[in-house]
């Protein structure tokens, strides 16, 4: 247990979602990616947090999270110091409307 | 029940004129529509213009025989066909121009409020229409709205047309010439007859040149002597660099100063219409022989359509029956296709593309570039599947097609002009500001071998060089202006279908910010994984992309939102520069290719410079793309000592140096100098400059690479590799992997894939990508859909969706497995061409800098395309023989290619 601090960089929607495009976070450790959003909706509401979590307030699958420059794990445990960079997706996505054609 | 707009959300999409036409009046035209979508000051002005159900209504007050009601439940005026008498008296009544007789069923027309579920506002994808439901609200409303339009309608309309007009207090605004103004503008867009040329008859020889007048204006207009022959090879098409491209008049001259004799028509043809036995389609194309002035219509072949769909694979067919090898790019017998699919100028999204195709002057083998913008629709508007051009005439001409009437007129007016001054003058002269143009600017008149055509509005189909195809056959532009529409074979079961899929779009996840940030949005998140060429591909990371990305654009830019025809997207953006030394500046579709080619690729980290690259290269004629490349290829051989300043024309070609950029950018389009150089493309500069330059230009099979560094998204590499048309991105555009999106991969490809298919680094399973996708972007470039729409960044419309959508439009039996079919088709019959101009496997590669140099950028830190084992496995799905990429009879014969096989003496 401690506090660690993590800096988050936005863009696109959620740059605007959050009001700005940076910010420092602070922590309890252990704490991982899900724990992170879940800090930021509760500090930004609902405006950033309907596009970083699903109804059942799990990762958006399209949001795209890297860390330190990296893509990490759901899981991955975060450290003192990590930047997160946060994107909605900007291709390949869908409504997820199932297609019948497969390979 | 009142339907409410609001101009500033409206992005001049046409969504809800396509569908109100479609489902009232059983064709696809937006001049059918029963309200109007204004348009004017180039593009900044978009405003639906609905009927106001006036309380006090004009139509219903002026009809003699009282056939407009008010239908008591939604409060609409609706027009009693029974007893209407077709007299016009409404039409002539409405001050609005909301009402109009069908010159063919003479009946009014007019917005009826579908019967209390307005499709136009249940389609709007901005909600720029929106529907009032409470009458008592609706009623206010509607008196409002009357007062507002009454009182802004006649500036606006002043602001559109460049026409003033009063309206006096109290006179119910009809008098005053609004009546008539609105009457002009719906004209412009409902079905009318067109300006009748006086045509001779028949062709008329050339005539005299016509003589510029000597007044200051339009000196400044005709660069190329008026009486100078053209020589065939670049070189003798050199202009003066010191032409006066600066000095020439931003907007095109008064008409009333036209020379006489500009513009004149000097061969002019009325087509017949053909029975199709398959809508969606037109039924007939144009045969246009720049030589001997002669304009031919013809059917279409139900073959043809069969068998290669339109836009892209009619141009494959058609290169590979009447292009041989032998044949010079830039010489009078190639030919330059242009070409809409059955499903352009429909209402699935987005239907708004148009292709051209000929034999690449940058590759020399086939080459097709590809547009959205109001082209294509209006060409099928018009009634016209395609258009075949060869010869090449005497001197500048352009084509010019008002439905049926086909036009062969004298441009040496326009020669010299840039693009946006030809296209305006075009329209201006015509007095038809709803005429679309692709045309060329200087870059294409100079053989540039990398110059675009560009496209209304402000698009451009930018590569393969197909802009100098049109220069070698002095072809100034083409003019088109439609009013027939589109018919579809299951109206009703086809509107129904269309509906849901501009639903599916609005609902995809990624919808938000595709539509908000458009293609500049992606570059951050490009930077971030190390795809983002920088420095002539040295890097792949840009660490001042925060002063080029999609955010620092829409923070500093952003004017406001545009679609191409019939797209709820709406990833075009205008932005305007507002202060400093490009103040003033203002673009249209300012895309992520040129954020890089300009920006990161060249180390630019000025956005305005890049704003102003982007104009300059769409009023030149260039590909950004392309152009972009040559600089950064040549600031890298300045880097590294392999030219110097005395071979800069004393130009300093440091990395970033912006002024360079530009000047260097007007150099190539008047090839001048080192511009002369690099106008040829990389590949033919660096055998010139020999000393390794080569290893420099970054090119595949002659083309410049897009930029996608592939040591970063191995499926980008391949893609670059094994693309028809050179090095390029958007064959088989894979973009599940570029962030990894593992419900993509899924729901397209199912469990088996994951989770390398969409993991950019990995190889496993990127042939297959690639292949799918190549063979589906032919089909979607053959139907005349956009691949920035629905089918490729948004991975939402599929091989089932696409074959419903044809079946549904053209009354053809087809499944996802037949497209699939026809697709690979395509997709070989382009190959098989390569194959007869030398292509095999070893031009199946990449620069060697991303085979050899691992990339020293972020996550793609150590790796090179692997491209070999990919390569393998692509020849393998492909059935092409792995010796020599070339496709095996096996795979032609099951195509339906067996002709091929018999042309490349394969063995039976
Ligand atoms: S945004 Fe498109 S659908 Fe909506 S009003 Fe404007 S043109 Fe019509």
């Amino acid at each position: 247990m401690g506090q660690i601090k993590v800096s988050i960089k936005y863009y696109n929607l959620l740059r605007e979602a959050a009001g700005q495009a940076r910010e420092e976070v602070t922590l309890t450790s252990p704490a991982n990616l899900l724990d992170l959003l879940l800090h930021l909706e509760k500090q930004h509401g609902e405006g950033l947090g309907r596009w970083i979590l699903n109804e059942g307030k799990e990762i958006s699958p399209a949001v795209r999270i890297f860390l330190n420059g990296d893509t990490p794990g759901e899981s991955q445990a975060l450290q003192d110091g990590d930047e997160v960079a946060l994107f909605m997706a900007i291709s390949g996505g869908s409504a997820g409307v199932p297609l019948s054609t497969s390979y | 029940m009142y339907l409410v707009t609001n101009a500033a959300k409206c992005t001049g999409c046409q969504i809800c004129q396509t569908f109100c036409s479609l489902s009232h009046s059983q064709v696809i035209a937006p001049a059918r529509a029963r309200l109007l979508v204004l348009r004017g000051e180039g593009d900044e002005i978009t405003q639906p213009l609905t009927c106001q159900q006036c309380q006090e209504a004009w139509c219903a007050e002026a009809c003699p025989v009282d056939a407009v009601h008010r239908d008591p439940t939604t409060g609409a005026l609706v027009v009693e066909e029974a007893a209407c008498i077709g007299c016009g008296a409404c039409e002539r009544a409405c001050p609005f121009g909301m009402v109009v007789v069908n010159k063919e069923t003479k009946l009014a027309e007019k917005c009826d409020l579908c019967g209390g579920d307005p499709l136009c506002a249940k389609m709007c994808p901005t909600g720029a229409i929106a529907v009032i439901n409470d009458s008592e609200e609706a009623l206010t409303r509607s008196r409002q709205g009357v007062a507002e339009l009454q009182a802004s309608l006649p500036s606006l309309l002043a602001q559109i047309t460049g026409e003033t007009v009063e309206i006096a207090a109290g006179n119910r605004g009809r008098k005053k010439g609004v009546t008539a103004l609105v009457g002009k503008i719906r004209d412009r867009q409902v079905a009318r007859p067109l300006v009748t040329a006086t045509a001779p008859a028949g062709q008329q020889a050339w005539g005299a040149t016509p003589t510029l007048p000597g007044n200051k204006q339009a000196s400044g207009v005709a660069v190329q002597d008026a009486g100078a022959p053209r020589g065939t090879s670049s070189a003798g098409n050199r202009l003066d660099p010191s032409s006066p491209y600066q000095g020439r008049p931003a907007l095109p001259m008064p008409l009333t100063e036209l020379p006489p004799g500009h513009l004149r028509i000097l061969s002019s043809s009325v087509a017949p219409v053909y029975p199709c036995r398959y809508q969606g389609y037109a039924g007939r194309y144009l045969r246009v022989n720049l030589t001997t002035l002669e304009i031919k219509a013809l059917p279409l072949e139900e073959s043809l359509a069969e068998n290669y769909l339109g836009g892209n694979g009619f141009g494959t067919k058609i290169l590979w029956d009447e292009v041989p090898a032998d044949v010079e790019p830039l010489s009078p017998e190639n030919k330059l296709i242009i070409s809409a699919g059955p499903l352009a100028g429909t209402l699935i999204p987005n239907g708004s593309r148009v292709e051209f195709i000929a034999k690449s002057p940058l590759t020399g083998i086939y080459g097709d570039a590809n547009a959205g913008g109001f082209f294509g629709p209006e060409l099928k508007f018009a009634g016209y599947d395609f258009i075949v051009l060869e010869g090449k005439a005497s001197r500048p001409v352009f084509l010019m097609i008002q439905d049926d009437l086909v036009e062969i007129r004298d441009a040496l007016l326009l020669w010299g002009m840039d693009t946006f001054a030809a296209e305006a003058t075009i329209q201006k002269a015509l007095g038809d500001d709803q005429i679309k143009v692709a045309g060329i600017g200087p870059a294409g008149e100079n053989l540039v071998r990398f110059a675009a055509i560009n496209v209304t509005s402000q698009r451009s189909a930018a590569r393969a060089g197909l802009g100098a195809v049109m220069g070698s056959k002095n072809l100034k532009a083409v003019a088109v202006r439609g009013t027939k529409g589109v018919k579809v074979a299951k109206g009703q079961e086809f509107l129904e279908f269309a509906r849901q899929t501009h639903l599916r779009l609005r609902n995809n996840e990624i919808f938000p910010a595709v539509s908000r940030f458009g293609t500049p949005g992606i570059a951050a998140l490009m930077n971030l994984i190390g795809r983002f060429p920088t420095k002539n591909f040295q890097f792949g990371h840009f660490e001042h992309i925060d002063e080029i990305d999609a955010e620092a654009l829409r923070d500093k830019f952003f004017v406001k939102n545009l679609a191409c025809f019939n797209c709820p997207v709406a990833c075009d953006k205008i932005y305007r520069v507002n202060e400093g030394q490009f103040a003033g500046t203002t673009v249209k579709s300012l895309e992520y290719e040129t954020l890089n080619a300009f920006g990161a690729g060249v180390f630019n980290a000025n956005l305005a410079s890049i704003i102003k690259g982007n104009d300059l290269a769409d009023r030149l004629g260039l590909d950004t793309v392309s152009a972009g490349r040559a600089v950064s290829f040549a600031m890298e051989l300045y880097e590294k000592g392999l030219l110097t300043r005395a071979e800069t024309d004393g130009l300093d070609l440091e990395w970033g140096n912006y002024e360079t950029v530009l000047a260097l950018l007007k150099k190539i389009a008047y090839r001048d100098g080192l511009g002369n150089l690099l106008a040829e493309g990389v590949r033919r500069a660096a055998r010139a400059i020999g000393r390794g330059a080569e290893y420099y230009a970054m090119e595949v099979k002659g083309q410049e690479l897009a930029a996608q560094d592939g040591r970063a998204q191995q499926s980008m590499g391949l893609a670059h590799a094994t693309s028809n048309r050179g090095a390029d991105h958007l064959k088989a555009f894979p973009t599940i992997d570029e962030t990894g999106y593992p419900n993509e991969g899924r729901r397209r490809y199912g469990e088996a894939y994951l989770p390398e298919i969409v993991d950019p680094l990995s190889n496993k399973y990127k042939a297959f990508l690639v292949k799918d996708g190549e063979d589906y972007g032919a089909v979607i470039d053959s139907l005349g859909n956009c691949k920035s729409g629905g089918t490729f960044v948004m991975a939402e419309l599929y091989w089932d969706d696409m074959a419903k959508a044809l079946e549904l439009a053209s009354g053809m039996p087809v499944t996802a497995e037949s497209l699939k079919r026809t697709g690979e088709r395509i997709y070989n019959l382009q190959r098989a061409y390569n194959i007869r101009h030398g292509i095999s496997r070893k031009d199946d590669t990449l620069p060697r800098r991303l085979l050899t140099e691992p990339s020293p950028s972020q996550r793609a830190k150590g790796h090179v395309v692997r491209l070999e084992v990919m390569l393998e496995e692509y020849y393998r799905l492909r059935q092409w023989d792995p010796a020599t990429g070339i496709p095996t009879r096996a795979k032609l014969e099951e195509l339906g290619l067996a002709f091929v096989a018999d042309f490349l003496g394969q063995a039976r």
